[in-house]
Formats: C-alpha cells, sequence, structure tokens
C-alpha cells in the first residue's frame, strides 16, 4: 500500500526530530522544548507540503552525495541528525528525499486533475463577475498554454550585463542594511532572533501547532517600524513591548508547565504621549531613549512608501 | 493556553483594553500623518503574532486552521466563498499562499483589528478581522475575510496575461518582477488600512473597485493553478538534475558556509551577496524551501524562501541548459526592499 504524503511526512518527522533531540544528548524537556517550537521539523509544521519541500530535498541522496564533494557533509545538522537517526533505534527507514516529493507531485496532479473547471466557474458566476467576459478571455489563455516551463529563454542577456551586476551590488547594499538592523532590532521583526523568543513563549503553550510566529509585520505597522526611524524604532518597540512580556511569559509558561505557578511579570505600562523627543541617547545598545526609555514617545511613523 | 497568553500580558499593559482617542479615530481609509500610537503599535504586533499562528496553521493544515481560528460566521462564509472556488483536492494551492506569505498590520482598534496576508508569489491578499475576547482567558477569534487579487488592491482595472501573470513567463529578473507587486501592494494597503484607523474589513476606497468573492478569487486560483504546475515541473523526472542543484544550494545556505558556497556557485558570483546570504540569522537559512521554479532553454532560475520568515528570499539563476558544477548565481533579496530595488532597476536596467 502506498504511503500517503502526510504519513510519510509524519514518519519523516518523527524520524529527524529523534535525530535532533539524539545529537542534543541528554536534552531535557525544558532544552528540547524551545528547539521544536523555534524552527523546522516539528510536529504540525512538517504537514505542510511546500514547508517540508526544502528539508525532504535537502535530504535526497544525489544531495547528499553532491554536498559531501563540497566539504558540507557534517556541516550541518541536517546531515548530522540524518546520520544519526539512522544509527538509532528509532530509525524508520524513509526515502525521504524521493518518496515525498514523488507523493507531492501525486498530490498537485490531483488537484490539477479533479480541481473545479475555472472556466465553468466563470461561467456559473458570470453575472456577478466584473469584466467577465475580459476575465474569461485572459484566464483561458493562461490556462490553455498553461506551461511554466520550457521557455524559449530568460533574459540572460541583462541578467549578465554589467548593468545587472551593478543592480545586484547596490541590491545587497540595501538588504545588508537592513540585516544590520537584524538580531535584536528590526530583524526581529521579520522572524529572526525576536520570533524565536517569542515563538519559545506561546508555541510552548500551542503544543502540537506550535511553530514560530516570526513572520514580517508589515504593511502600517511595518512602516512604521521599517522607515526611516525603523532601527531605533524596532528597539523601541522590542523594549516597550516584547521583550520583557515574552521573556516573562517564557518563565511563566515553564512554570506552569512544571508546576511552579508563578503569575508573569509583566513590563510597567508604557506612556503613549506625543510629546518628547525620539532617538536621543538611543545608543549602540540598540535601546530606545536610553534609562527610562519606556517613558518616551514612540517614534512617528513614516510617511507612507 | 495559547498565544493568548501574550494577549493577556498586553491586557496586563492596559493598553489594547483602553484603546486611545486616536485608536478611536475613523479615518475612513485615510492617513491622519501622526502614525500610530504606541499602544496601537504594540496591539498591532501582538494581532500580527496571533495571525502569523494562523498562517502557519493553515500552511499545514486549511480546515483544520479555519476552525480552530474562525467563529461560526467565518467558518460558514470559508465554506460558501472559497469552497466553491477550491474544492478539496485543490486545497493544497492554499496551502502554497499560506506558506510564503507575509504579514500585513492594518487598522486596529484595541482588541479589534485587521491583519492580512500578502503573497507576492500569487500576488493574493487575504485581509482578516480579528477580535480578541477580553477576560482572564482572552480569546483571539477571526471573525470575517475576504481575499483580494493584487490588480484589486492595486486598482488596476485592466487584466492582461502579462500584467496578472508576470511571474510566468519571466520577462525580467525575478527580483524586479517580484518587486513589481511588492512595492505598490504595501503601498496601497497602508493606504487603504493605516492603523490608525478603523478596522474595516473593506474600506470605502477598496469597496469601489472589488469584485465579488468568486471574482476575486477566480484571478488567484489561476495564479496558484500555475503555480502547481510550476511545482509539478520542477519535481518532475526530466527537471531532477536542477531539482538536485536546488538542495545542494539549500544545504549549502543552511550551512552558511561561504566556502562551501563559493565551491558551488558560479566565479561570478559576487563575494558580497555570498557574505550577505551567511549573514542571514541562522533560523532563516535553515529552512529555506523552493517557492519557484522557471526554466528556459538558456538557464534555470530557482527562488528560495524561508516559511517562517518569508520576507526574505533566494533567487538562484543557473546558466546552462544542463545542470554542472559551477554555474549558479545568488541574490539575496528583502521584499522590504523592493520599493528600492525598482528604483535602482529604474537607473541601471538597458534603456
Amino acid at each position: 500500500m502506498k504511503a500517503t504524503l502526510p504519513r510519510l511526512t509524519q514518519r519523516f518527522a518523527l524520524a529527524l526530530t529523534a535525530g535532533v533531540l539524539l545529537l542534543a544528548g541528554t536534552a531535557s524537556v525544558a532544552s528540547a522544548a524551545p528547539q521544536s517550537v523555534g524552527g523546522l521539523p516539528n510536529g504540525m509544521m512538517i504537514n505542510a507540503p511546500f514547508v517540508s519541500l526544502g528539508v525532504c530535498v535537502a535530504q535526497h541522496p544525489e544531495v547528499l552525495a553532491e554536498a559531501g564533494k563540497l566539504g558540507l557533509k557534517g556541516a550541518d545538522t541536517l546531515a548530522d541528525g540524518a546520520e544519526a537517526i539512522q544509527d538509532s533505534n528509532l530509525y524508520i527507514p524513509v526515502d525521504a528525499g524521493m518518496g515525498i516529493t514523488q507523493n507531492l507531485s501525486e498530490e498537485i496532479a490531483k488537484a490539477l486533475e479533479e480541481g473545479k473547471d475555472i472556466g465553468e466557474l466563470l461561467d456559473k458566476h458570470k453575472d456577478s463577475i466584473k469584466g467577465a467576459g475580459d476575465k474569461l478571455k485572459v484566464i483561458s489563455l493562461i490556462l490553455k498554454g498553461l506551461k511554466v516551463a520550457h521557455l524559449t529563454g530568460h533574459v540572460i542577456e541583462s541578467y549578465q550585463s554589467g548593468d545587472r551586476e551593478r543592480f545586484a551590488e547596490a541590491l545587497n547594499n540595501a538588504v545588508k542594511e537592513g540585516l544590520k538592523m537584524g538580531g535584536d532590532a528590526a530583524g526581529s521583526w521579520a522572524g529572526g532572533a525576536l520570533g524565536a523568543k517569542a515563538g519559545a513563549a506561546i508555541g510552548a503553550w500551542f503544543g502540537g501547532v506550535g511553530a514560530i510566529p516570526g513572520a514580517i509585520i508589515g504593511g502600517a505597522v511595518g512602516s512604521w517600524i521599517g522607515g526611516k526611524t525603523g532601527e531605533a524604532g524596532a528597539g523601541w518597540i522590542n523594549d516597550n513591548f516584547v521583550k520583557d512580556s515574552t521573556r516573562n511569559l517564557a518563565d511563566w509558561a515553564f512554570d506552569q508547565k512544571h508546576g511552579t505557578l508563578r503569575e508573569p511579570m509583566l513590563p510597567p505600562p508604557i506612556s503613549g504621549g506625543s510629546s518628547g523627543t525620539f532617538g536621543s541617547g538611543g545608543g549602540s545598545s540598540g535601546t530606545f531613549g536610553g534609562a527610562g526609555s519606556s517613558s518616551q514617545a514612540p517614534p512617528k511613523l513614516n510617511a507612507f512608501r | 493556553m495559547t498565544i493568548l497568553t501574550a494577549w493577556t500580558a498586553f491586557a496586563g499593559l492596559g493598553m489594547v483594553f483602553m484603546p486611545s482617542a486616536r485608536g478611536a479615530d475613523n479615518t475612513r481609509g485615510k492617513a491622519s500623518g501622526d502614525g500610530p500610537t504606541a499602544e496601537q503599535a504594540g496591539a498591532g504586533i501582538t494581532h500580527g503574532l496571533t495571525v502569523n499562528l494562523f498562517r502557519l496553521h493553515a500552511a499545514a493544515d486549511v480546515d483544520g486552521a479555519v476552525k480552530k481560528w474562525g467563529d461560526n460566521a467565518f467558518q460558514a462564509k470559508w465554506t460558501r466563498d472559497v469552497r466553491e472556488v477550491f474544492n478539496e483536492h485543490e486545497t493544497i494551492a492554499l496551502k502554497d499562499f499560506f506558506t510564503s506569505a507575509v504579514v500585513w498590520v492594518g487598522g486596529m482598534k484595541g482588541l479589534h483589528g485587521i491583519v492580512a496576508l500578502y503573497n507576492p508569489w500569487s500576488d493574493a491578499l487575504l485581509v482578516l478581522e480579528q477580535r480578541v475576547e477580553a477576560g482572564t482567558a482572552p480569546k483571539a477569534v477571526l471573525s470575517d475575510f475576504r481575499f483580494v487579487s493584487g490588480e484589486s488592491l492595486r486598482g488596476i482595472a485592466a487584466i492582461t496575461p502579462a500584467g496578472s501573470f508576470s511571474l510566468h513567463p519571466l520577462r525580467e529578473p525575478l527580483t524586479v518582477a517580484v518587486s513589481r507587486l511588492y512595492a505598490p501592494s504595501v503601498a496601497a494597503f497602508t493606504r487603504l488600512y493605516p492603523p490608525e484607523g478603523a478596522p474595516e474589513l473593506l474600506p470605502a476606497a477598496l469597496q469601489e473597485r472589488i469584485d465579488s468573492p468568486v471574482g476575486e478569487l477566480i484571478l488567484i486560483k489561476t495564479r496558484l493553478v500555475l503555480r502547481l504546475k510550476m511545482f509539478q515541473d520542477y519535481l518532475s523526472v526530466e527537471n531532477k538534475g536542477w531539482m538536485i542543484q536546488s538542495g545542494v544550494l539549500i544545504r549549502a545556505l543552511t550551512a552558511g558556509d561561504p566556502a562551501a558556497l563559493r565551491a558551488f556557485l558560479s566565479e561570478k558570483q559576487s563575494p558580497a551577496i555570498l557574505e550577505t546570504a551567511c549573514a542571514l540569522n541562522s533560523k532563516i537559512r535553515k529552512t529555506f524551501t523552493p517557492v519557484y521554479f522557471s526554466k528556459a532553454q538558456d538557464s534555470v532560475i530557482i527562488g528560495l524562501v524561508n516559511p517562517m520568515a518569508p520576507r526574505w528570499y533566494i533567487e538562484a539563476t543557473f546558466t546552462g541548459a544542463q545542470p554542472a558544477p559551477r554555474i549558479g548565481l545568488i541574490q539575496v533579496v528583502d521584499v522590504e526592499t523592493s520599493a528600492k530595488a525598482l528604483t535602482l532597476w529604474g537607473k541601471e536596467a538597458p534603456q
């Protein structure tokens, strides 16, 4: 009987998680919990086919062989974990690389074959759809020539031109600027350190669905954080809203789990006053306003980007 | 207990339960220019973190996430509107949407907020209305939603293959093509949903141009179906060699080993970009997964994204008809630099 994709991914997750724990040696529950909520693979998330695809591809035997030629064997926890799993009593022989990708292919094929016909849907709802005729025309055209591979060529000449290289370098500089805000500051809002911290706190309570909540907090609030005053602004947000509360939440969560109940210690209420200046005394510590910063006004939102 | 523990903490701060006067303002979608208050930002972040849990749950189990996080009305609407367009077999396409969507926070009024998930790869927005029930154990529930196509979000009336399907086929660098979708979309969202505005699911300006639920979802579905085909191609036997190449790149990025990356990538690879890739937080580097694949006669372009932090992605270009050693070039991209990317491209691109 052919294993289903969820079953395979679950088995793979179990094996890989076991490997990670084995690597951790005498890892206690306390230290293992943040690991399991702080990244892949873990419980629920491994069932997400597009999330786990990269992990599965990276486990393909031919990938392992090629990576080994680059000296990568043993250089990351995935490889170590796989080896540890195979030496352990918990090893479940799953051809993760091929099995999962094959099953994903089958799931996709089923979706494409048994999906609702878009043309029929358009026709059924044409009276309620704006510009149904135009949409039908364009969508039909796209679906008729549904082919994303084997194009005649990419715009390689521009890719390889000096222009493209300059562009890549300039863009990289912009990305690097953003990374400077990483670690404990703005990068945190995009899934870095803060995401892990909050994930440890929140995920501990979230059980099987535990996952780090580290997505970008973009849009209007993101504009505020990531704007001109973003670097210090993010530090200010971190100091005033999240850092202490999540740390204490983590402590509180741990105590709850292990029987030492105590109320979470909350950061002091903040003043949302509109006066005062922002940025003075920000300093290299990444905090806003220096000591007593919670009484400072928040940085102002930049004009919409 | 759940994420709501965090809401309890914020309740203890005495802020989200007592929205400021500014928070109570209804700007009717117009920016006040003063920006959000500290309370709004803090509540907004917590709203965002909560919805992100819904996103990650849905990436694994759409129906389960809807049932867990949505109230009865939300669930009924989901069944009525979304199931009409995506049947049970096609749920996998929605998992793709949730996997690489970023979280945007809009208008909020204390425990009532608007949060959206935008996926630039399918140019689709899911606007969510979230309410947190106060009490000793606050409970966050999604009370309403609306899928919005990128075209409607940005106010584009004319639907064309080149405009609505700009990533397939790719006509310019992936970096630029994605930026053309992301930059104006986040700008439009910010105009429509300022944090000091009322937490309205559909602001008047958007109501004027949005299509019926099916009309919006049809366009989104077409792009998601196209992406399923894309993944099918990526996973095909014919393209196995390219999958192996991407797998090796994923492993090298995971290791954050500049020497291994140098050995794998082209001699033309910019060292600065390589260093930047290695400078990414290790949590971001370790779970890259394919998000884009485009094959041409002369090259292959693969996009990698971390579902946990979809803000960053890697554009990998392999120049050659067949997989071979040292033909790859990578670019690290932060979608938040999209506007800058377009400006730079405007200066540098061949006229």
